[in-house]
């Protein structure tokens, strides 16, 4: 039984149309990346998801499930418009929620020590949430939603407007989410997140799946065609060459369709360049996102 | 059901602590007891530190430049000649007022009254009214019979009376305007305070982004029902509390007042229909509160857009004395079924109209349905208006969302 299974969804608001004919799913344990640009889709697509928004057409599943009451003590969701009640104390606003998830009195408030003080915040549980820096209050909101041990977790945009130390510890909580076997779908469009978290991943852009699977797997569907280049000397004018990032001693080259490596290595060696390191790579992930959607945007 | 009773009792303690709301359960009543019965004691002040000048011997002043007025003697006025003289002594305070009757009077009826800057004495009615049975007393000097003066001279004495269908006449009870009244004020201010805490409540939670998470967690229902819930009972405590007040201050006001009033007289019926109101109304203005909450973009906006609602439930006490004058007139009905105005019509009407059996039934029944209907659309903008952040929804997305 998948995780989350969606199948040719559809979504359009007004004349805009937000999602077309996604398809994808999440394996139970595994981390799954969602990776987009802002304004792609990723949002309307968990929405929908959760029943939050109702879909236009397609299958969006929980458990093999539609979404419903039946199913929201078993998800922990983080919204990407996040809030919480200001006035409200910590302690509160986090046993209110466990509660809701289903969570008894005292079972939720263990729970919601042992939370605080993993993410360093047990000093400020009498404070009210409008005291706390925004860094503070997303650690909140992580909080509540891994507090009742879900089964699933829907983290949109969790590392968003973070500082390094708040999001070494929420990088730390996930890490150990992941070790304990949760099943994790997390939007970002930060490729560095991404990669070193996901399992798999599914890159939208304007609505439109443009690569789906594992980063390896993915990267491989691409030709390669870079080469990391570490040298001493002056770089002649090479031909071949589609793109350039020069770095001073390092470069990275992206060469022409239908060219040889081996071509560009001659010439190097032709112009006196010492060559230390000439290696033939396919495209980072970085790479593939912008050739992805920038191919879409235009 | 145990998420809804989760959400109520998380509003109930937000609601109940803040300081907005002990404020206007506790002091509110206070203040509103403490105001009337100011008033009515600066009326008494007024007219009794008039008289305690008349005591002394102080009188007020005529300059008569009509010559009409015949002054036979008179315990509060003296006629003066000497027009600068008596300025004079008017400001060293040797006259409590002065009055001046100009040549045109008999043509005009207008009395000049005079003053000094820091005290008005045309705003005192106690001086008015002296100074109008003054008036009068002169023009009747022509009527020679006492009796017939004496009634030209009173103002007319009402003295209620109430048919009833057997054709017998009794005196009115003041008992049957108890319940009104208290109605009135305890609908408006229970109303109007819920109202405003729903508002923020829900428009806050679209404002700080809460609802989204909210959600995922709970349905529509549940959310809407436990909002309801839990500020329905925080106001249930309120109007207790108030109605426990009114217990102790309508008798030590009756007393005060000189109105007689015993609680034991208050009809039974009058208060269980009350009550009936009151739960319907609330969970009207509930519903719409919670549709415009979710609806406005903020809570500023959310503010204006329900200043519909919480004026038209105040239109009855502006048109109150046409309902009571005519209960069955055509305003009285229309009143009695829109249901913004209908919580106050309905209890004044059934308090003091004797209504036919079918109006009874039918008035609730009514405001019953509409609290459905209300409940129904407020679900559906709540749908609808809590995601769109920034901004609330046209009136072609709001009816196309409808159907």
């Amino acid at each position: 039984m998948k995780a989350i299974e969606v199948n040719n969804f559809s979504k359009k608001f007004g004349d805009f149309q937000a999602v077309s004919d996604l398809s994808f799913h999440v394996d139970p344990g595994e981390i799954f990346g969602f990776l987009g640009r802002n304004g792609a889709g990723k949002t309307t697509t968990i929405r929908s998801l959760l029943r939050i928004y109702q879909p236009d057409t397609g299958d969006l599943l929980i458990q093999n499930q539609i979404f419903g009451d039946h199913l929201k003590n078993d998800i922990g969701y983080l919204p990407e418009e996040r809030g919480l009640y200001t006035r409200a104390k910590v302690i509160d606003t986090i046993m209110y929620f466990a509660r809701l998830k289903g969570l008894s009195r005292s079972t939720a408030s263990q729970r919601a020590s042992e939370l605080l003080e993993l993410m360093q915040l047990t000093e400020h549980s009498n404070k009210t949430i409008q005291s706390l820096s925004s860094g503070m209050q997303q650690k909140v909101q992580i909080i509540i939603s891994i507090i009742h041990k879900p089964k699933l977790l829907i983290l949109d945009e969790p590392f968003r407007g973070l500082d390094p130390i708040n999001r070494q510890i929420i990088y730390d909580t996930l890490k150990g989410l992941k070790s304990e076997g949760y099943t994790i779908l997390f939007s970002s469009h930060q490729i560095a997140e991404i990669e070193e978290f996901s399992d798999r991943v599914i890159m939208i852009a304007d609505g439109k799946s443009r690569a789906y699977g594992s980063i390896q797997d993915i990267k491989m569907q691409f030709e390669p065609r870079f080469i990391q280049l570490n040298y001493h000397g002056k770089l002649p004018h090479l031909e071949t060459v589609e793109e350039l990032n020069d770095y001073g001693n390092r470069a990275e080259i992206k060469f022409k369709e239908n060219t040889s490596p081996q071509l560009i290595l001659k010439q190097l060696i032709e112009a006196d360049v010492l060559v230390e390191k000439f290696e033939i790579t396919r495209p980072s992930l970085n790479q593939i996102f912008i050739q992805l959607c920038g191919e879409a945007t235009s | 059901m145990k998420k809804t009773l989760i959400v109520a009792e998380f509003e109930f303690l937000q609601t109940a602590k803040r300081w907005q709301f002990l404020a206007v359960t506790l002091f509110l009543p206070l203040f509103i007891v403490f105001i009337s019965f100011l008033s009515y004691k600066s009326g008494t002040f007024a007219t009794n530190s008039l008289q305690e000048k008349f005591e002394k011997g102080q009188k007020i002043a005529i300059i008569d430049e009509s010559d009409f007025f015949k002054f036979s003697k008179d315990d509060y006025f003296v006629k003066v000649k000497d027009e600068t003289q008596v300025k004079q002594d008017f400001l060293n305070e040797k006259y409590i007022g002065l009055l001046k009757i100009p040549k045109d009077y008999m043509k005009t009826g207008v009395v000049e009254l005079i003053s000094q800057k820091n005290q008005v004495l045309g705003s005192s009615k106690s001086f008015k009214k002296i100074t109008e049975s003054f008036v009068r007393k002169q023009l009747l000097e022509a009527i020679q019979d006492e009796q017939q003066r004496k009634r030209i001279f009173n103002s007319v004495q009402f003295k209620l009376l109430i048919i009833d269908k057997k054709l017998n006449i009794n005196n009115f009870d003041f008992h049957q305007m108890i319940v009104p009244l208290l109605f009135l004020v305890i609908f408006i201010l229970s109303t109007s305070t819920a109202s405003t805490f729903l508002l923020q409540s829900v428009s806050e939670e679209k404002e700080n982004r809460t609802v989204e998470i909210l959600l995922s967690t709970v349905n529509d229902n549940q959310l809407i029902g436990g909002k309801v819930l839990g500020l329905g009972f925080a106001t249930l405590i309120q109007v207790l509390i108030w109605v426990l007040m009114s217990l102790v201050a309508i008798p030590a006001l009756s007393a005060q007042m000189k109105i007689p009033i015993q609680l034991s007289l208050i009809p039974i019926s009058h208060v269980v229909f009350g009550v009936v109101v009151l739960f319907l109304g609330f969970l009207f203005f509930a519903a719409a509160m919670i549709g415009v909450g979710a609806i406005a973009s903020n809570y500023k906006d959310a503010q204006q857009l329900s200043s519909f609602f919480i004026i038209g439930s105040m239109l009855p006490i502006y048109v109150l004395q046409i309902i009571l004058n005519d209960i069955h007139g055509t305003l009285s009905q229309v009143l009695y079924y829109f249901p913004i105005t209908s919580p106050i019509v309905l209890v004044s009407r059934f308090c003091l109209g004797n209504l036919p059996l079918w109006e009874v039934i039918a008035g609730p029944l009514f405001l019953l349905v509409c609290v459905i209907v209300a409940v129904m659309l407020a679900a559906k903008s709540f749908r609808l208006g809590c995601l769109m952040y920034n901004r609330r929804p046209s009136f072609k997305e709001f009816v196309q969302h409808l159907f």
